[in-house]
């Protein structure tokens, strides 16, 4: 029971991180679909900063940097530039998946998993007992746990939170209350940046310490699902997000248990069909209220 | 380490604000403003006293708007600057505008509909540089202390998007009170107000001038204007025609010629009377409407319109009006109640079935509604789904009915693969009516047909509902003009609350009309 | 609706032929610096790109092989988002229409030839419009987000397809490729492997040719356009622009399950897990790359199906990494939609901007209230 939990938080982790900045993202007024091009980008920087001076600390700072500088060209494009927030975050996604792939070869000579050295520290790993299972679980996951409360203290109970906030339901109301919305909208792109630069690190540096082609998998898509599915509210956000570690631990769990009744890429739709009924039962309870639907797209396309 | 300090409560709200103001003139020298080639406002110059409430006027478009934005810091002017006092702002920053004291109350208002009343005080809280933690119980005591200072009786719970457009107001208003402004703006602010409100509103205006505030008002009404302001100054097409001027100096027809110019306004349409025994071509009966955003559901409404009949709606915008117009044309769901085209029930059909017949519709908002504004006007003029519609089309046939229609009306164009959008908004006006006002029309709903237009482009507009009744079709026009409504309408109803409190025939008398419009007459 | 699309405002671009040209070229030139910067010799990559692409017979049916499902799905994409629907599902919908359309092929492998393929294209086409009417559907009837929705419906489409390959359609001949199906006869194929043949290019321009029909000689096609410019105006017009959505996301799904389809009986003549995995995505850039144009799409295909032969070709010659393409064609997406020249370029054309940015909120706000 504590493995699965564990297994649960560590297959959360990298969506929660994600998820958290697309919930930034979402809450300024920006439709973040690039988080998976942010969290491949992360992961690889990590693990090749990790490969070359073996300090774990630059790996993130590395991972950070470039995320940065990645999310800095996202906010120019859709805001110096009035590009199409979608479709340059699809674009950023693509970009950062070639781009990777490309380095793995460029860099390592071919494109196979590259292994890390290092591996994310393990705080608790000198507990025993019933609480062993904590042991496993990096210094990101309990970093996502207090991002998850600095987040919802920083949108529910500041007032930057408030300005943030108002950027994106009503960029006007923002503007006439002098708020520099595309100012707003930078510093939740880089504060997003960062959040997928550690669920980068923590896909690559934590348990399996290697990168491969392809490792996120969609996670950047699913934390976008988290985003919508958690009514874009920090708890809401890292409830959905929990809720996807524990579909994805259950899957791996089930392929364990019951491989024969089930195939395992049944189990593993599980989560997919389960975020398409609840956006749509959301969808649907919205629109009997009367409310408009939540469909959070400022599109310019 | 806290010696500093000399409250006892470290995080008491504020004073509402100071007891004696501390006014500012404001002065615009040579402000011009451009959009996209189109010269909003040219070379405006003005000084605008503190201590007095100043009443800026003009007709839809002659950029009130425009000019109060640019004093608010909200849109950066091509040339010329804003002063406060001795501040000169720096063009197009709000946060800095607002710094120096000026603070503008939109006549939409500008509060995110998802935030509550109390975190709408704290998103237009000026300290900024800080992160602006906050306690709930401390956004609470704030917004109560700032409301209640403003006079206003509200929750500071309450969720901005469910609140009456009144109520609006008034947290807009102290919203914009609460930075202790030197300067308070309010575009066209008696716009959405019933006759009572608008005169405590102006008690309060009046108070603050009083107390030495510079206020600046948009007003379009005359009579608003001699019942509130200092000074009145006119806008027409972007330029000052009328400099700030006492308002003992202007007598009603002179400040009228400045907003018109050379225009001549034409005499009042008359409508000769229907036959009474012309048949009913709309009925409405028991109708119970789902309402929109900032709108009463219309309950248990009922009307008939006869062929060649002309029928107003009058009423405080946001009394179901909208809700009824949409039930009628098929948008918006029908709760309960029936409504009959021509002798047939179509309350459970579709917009497309009801166009078949014979309904035409020239809708609120002419750019979101009426037209789209990035297609081309033969696309435009060909929206209107119809039963003859067949599965392929000839654009270039398409483009010629266009085009002849657009002549008929005399629309001013260069072609029909031109986007609306490119139009002035009368020119898109006549486009919608060269759509709806077709042959087959039998039932024509219009709303607000002639806001925002020119004189002699709302002249056309009315005498084509007129044309449209003396040909057969039954009209429902929906104004919040009441001048226009009585020189077109054969009847008046007046709607509250979403339900028809009373019905006046000609001919009409506007103290009974306006007390029935905030529930204080009979009809 | 307010926040969906302003109002007035809909699939805007500036449809100018210079704006595609100059962003593909560079992010061309973007993606050659990086490869020269990383040691690839430029010259041998420029030849080797051209030899590979259009130097030789061979070379340009290796363009028209990619080519053909680019423009298939490309076309269908380009609907969809016109009418403003932003569908993702493409590679979802190809996977189920490649499916579906061998699912029959192996149930009636002994049928003839002539049935059997109309039939497992037929159901094809309709399995991809079915999957890509669950997002429709659910976005038009309940207003649930359709780029969640699609994008998790490519997810379902690639686990399923996974199952097919390791389950019930798999190659029980243990030839030694893990997930793959079983062959279809060859009787029933369309194109040999190099997935040109006449066939195909018939069956692509009578699409083209469709696609320009209902764009310029349709009722559909005035009304797609119409709601995806406006779609509250056309509900007052009579236009169900949910009935539009369902029509253009079933259209975007058929011509998805087709592209999967033909892919099976043409050049693939079985499955494999995750096939093509980035072609829904290429579409995409395809389809805005043509701004929606039909005949733009050939060229735009064309183009990117070029690409796409040149950087299979290229690893041959010089070792040059396969991703480089994905990378390359990120680029295009992050440009393609850029619609505001930088302010160092037109510092004097900024404050209209901003004027009229200002004029269109309070239009924005307008509509609010209503």
């Amino acid at each position: 029971m504590g493995d699965f939990l564990a297994t649960c938080l560590q297959a959360a982790t990298p969506i929660w991180l994600a998820a958290l900045a697309g919930m930034y993202a979402q809450r300024a007024g920006v439709v973040h679909l690039g988080l998976e091009g942010l969290i491949v980008s992360g992961a690889f920087t990590a693990t090749a900063t990790a490969l070359a001076t073996g300090s774990i600390v630059l790996a993130l700072a590395a991972a950070v940097a470039v995320n940065l500088a990645l999310s800095l060209l996202f906010w120019l494009l859709i805001t110096r530039l009035k590009a199409n927030v979608m479709i340059v975050g699809l674009g950023l996604s693509l970009t950062a998946a070639g781009a990777t792939g490309y380095s793995l070869v460029v860099v390592f000579g071919s494109g196979a998993a590259v292994q890390s050295p290092i591996g994310l520290p393990r705080p608790f790993d000198w507990l025993t007992g019933p609480l062993a299972p904590l042991g496993d679980l990096s210094v990101l996951t309990f970093a996502a746990v207090a991002l998850s409360w600095f987040a919802w203290w920083s949108i529910r109970r500041t007032r930057a939170g408030l300005r943030l906030s108002a950027c994106g339901s009503d960029p006007f109301a923002a503007r006439s209350a002098g708020v520099p919305v595309d100012r707003y909208r930078l510093a939740a792109l880089l504060g997003g940046g960062f959040l997928c630069a550690l669920a980068g690190a923590e896909l690559s540096l934590a348990q399996v310490q290697s990168f491969s082609e392809g490792i996120s998998q969609g996670r950047g898509y699913l934390a976008f699902a988290a985003v919508l599915l958690g009514g874009v509210a920090p708890v809401g956000v890292s409830l959905a997000s929990l809720f996807f570690g524990f579909a994805a631990a259950f899957g791996i769990q089930s392929q364990v248990d019951f491989n024969d009744v089930l195939p395992p890429q049944f189990v593993l739709m599980a989560p997919y069909i389960v975020t398409i009924v609840a956006i749509s039962v959301t969808a649907l309870v919205n629109r009997r209220r009367g409310r408009q639907p939540m469909v959070i797209m400022e599109r310019t396309l | 380490m806290c010696s500093a300090r000399t409250h006892d409560h470290p995080h008491q709200p504020p004073p509402a604000w100071p007891s004696s103001r501390d006014g500012a003139a404001l002065t615009c020298s040579g402000v011009s403003v451009d959009f996209g080639g189109f010269p909003a406002l040219s070379d405006v110059t003005a000084t605008f006293p503190a201590g007095n409430v100043h009443a800026v006027v003009g007709q839809n478009g002659a950029g009130k708007t425009t000019l109060a934005r640019v004093m608010a810091g909200l849109i950066t002017p091509a040339d010329g600057a804003v002063q406060v006092g001795a501040d000169r702002l720096p063009g197009g920053s709000v946060s800095e505008a607002r710094r120096r004291g000026v603070e503008l109350v939109h006549q939409h208002f500008a509060l995110p509909s998802d935030f509550t009343v109390a975190q709408c005080f704290e998103l237009f809280n000026g300290d900024s540089g800080h992160v602006g933690a906050f306690s709930r119980k401390e956004l609470r005591r704030r917004a109560l202390a700032l409301l209640a200072g403003a006079g206003a009786d509200v929750d500071p719970d309450a969720v901005i998007g469910r609140l009456p457009i009144e109520t609006l107001q008034s947290v807009e208003i102290a919203r914009a009170l609460a930075s202790g402004p030197r300067v308070l703006i309010l575009d066209e602010p008696t716009a959405v107000l019933p006759p009572p409100a608008i005169h405590a509103l102006f008690g309060r205006l009046r108070a603050l001038a009083i107390e030495g505030l510079c206020v600046i008002v948009v007003l379009h009404k005359m009579r608003e204007v001699f019942g509130v302001a200092d000074t009145a100054s006119a806008l027409r097409a972007g330029r000052l025609v009328l400099e700030p001027t006492p308002i003992g100096e202007l007598d009603p027809a002179t400040l009228s010629r400045a907003i018109i110019g050379g225009a001549t306004v034409h005499a009042a349409t008359s409508t000769r009377e229907p036959a009474g025994s012309n048949p009913v071509e709309l009925e409405v009966i028991g109708l119970a409407a789902r309402s929109s955003a900032h709108d009463a559901s219309a309950a248990d409404v009922s009307l008939r319109i006869r062929q060649g009949e002309i029928v107003g709606i009058a009423g405080v915008e946001g009394n179901g009006q909208r809700s009824l117009v949409e039930a009628i044309v098929g948008v918006a769901g029908v709760r309960s109640g029936s409504i009959t085209l021509g002798g047939t029930d179509v309350s459970a059909a579709s917009v497309r079935e009801r166009r078949g017949r014979g309904l035409r519709v020239i809708p609120f908002e002419r750019n979101a509604e009426g037209v789209s504004l990035s297609s081309a006007l033969w696309e435009n003029h060909a929206a209107m789904r119809s039963s003859r519609d067949r599965l392929l089309i000839s654009p270039k046939a398409l483009k010629r009915q266009c085009q002849d229609a657009l002549r008929r009306w005399k629309v001013s164009y260069r072609s029909e693969d031109q986007p609306a959008g490119s139009l002035s908004g009368g020119n898109v006006q006549k486009t919608i009516l060269a759509r709806e006002v077709t042959g087959d029309l039998r039932v024509l709903v219009a709303a607000h047909p002639t806001r925002g237009l020119d004189i002699a482009a709302a002249e056309d507009v009315r005498g084509a509902l007129v044309r449209a009744a003396e040909e057969g079709a039954a009209v429902l026009v929906v104004s919040a003009d009441l001048e226009e409504m009585f020189d077109v309408c054969h009847r008046v109803l007046v709607m509250l609350g979403g339900r028809v409190v009373a019905t006046f025939e000609r001919p009409f008398d506007t103290e009974q009309v306006g007390a029935a419009m905030v529930g204080g007459g009979s009809g | 609706m307010r926040r969906l699309f302003k109002s007035g405002q809909g699939l805007g671009f500036g449809i100018d032929a210079v704006r595609p040209v100059a962003v593909v070229a560079l992010s061309l030139l973007l993606a050659i610096g990086v490869f020269g910067l990383s040691g690839y010799p430029v010259a041998g990559i420029v030849n080797g790109a051209i030899e590979g692409s259009v130097g030789s017979a061979a070379a340009w049916t290796q363009t028209l092989r990619w080519a053909i499902p680019l423009l298939i799905i490309a076309l269908g994409v380009g609907i969809t988002f016109q009418a403003g629907y932003f569908n993702v599902g493409a590679q979802g919908q190809m996977y189920a229409g490649a499916i579906g359309a061998l699912a029959v092929g192996l149930a009636l492998r002994d049928g003839p030839g002539a049935i059997v393929v109309p039939l497992a294209l037929a159901t094809g086409i309709a399995l991809g419009a079915l999957w890509s009417l669950v997002p429709g559907f659910l976005r038009t009837r309940l207003g649930a987000d359709e780029v969640v929705t699609s994008l998790m419906m490519n997810f379902i489409a690639v686990l399923l397809l996974e199952w097919i390959c390791v389950g019930p359609l798999k190659n029980r001949d243990g030839s030694g490729q893990a997930a793959a199906t079983d062959m279809l006869p060859a009787a029933f194929r369309i194109s040999d492997g190099s997935g040109v043949s006449p066939t195909l290019l018939g069956i692509c321009a009578a699409l083209v040719a469709a696609v320009v029909v209902l764009h310029s000689r349709t009722r559909a096609g005035l009304e797609i356009r119409l709601v995806g410019r406006n779609p509250v105006m056309a509900e007052w017009m009579g236009i169900r622009s949910s009935g539009i959505g369902l029509l253009v996301f079933g259209l975007g799904g058929a011509t998805a399950g087709l592209a999967g389809a033909v892919e099976v009986f043409g050049p693939l003549g079985s499955l494999r897990a995750g096939f093509s995995p980035q072609m829904g995505f290429m579409a995409v850039i395809v389809a805005l790359v043509a701004a929606f144009g039909p005949v733009r799409t050939v060229v735009a295909a064309l183009f990117f199906g070029a690409l796409r032969a040149a950087t299979l070709y290229l690893p041959v010659v010089n070792d040059l990494p396969l991703a480089g393409l994905d990378m390359l064609n990120g680029m295009v997406a992050l440009w393609i939609t850029v619609s505001a020249v930088p302010a160092i370029l037109a510092r004097r054309a900024t404050r209209r901007t901003l004027a009229a940015e200002a004029a269109r909120a309070d239009r924005e706000v307008v509509g609010n209230h209503g």
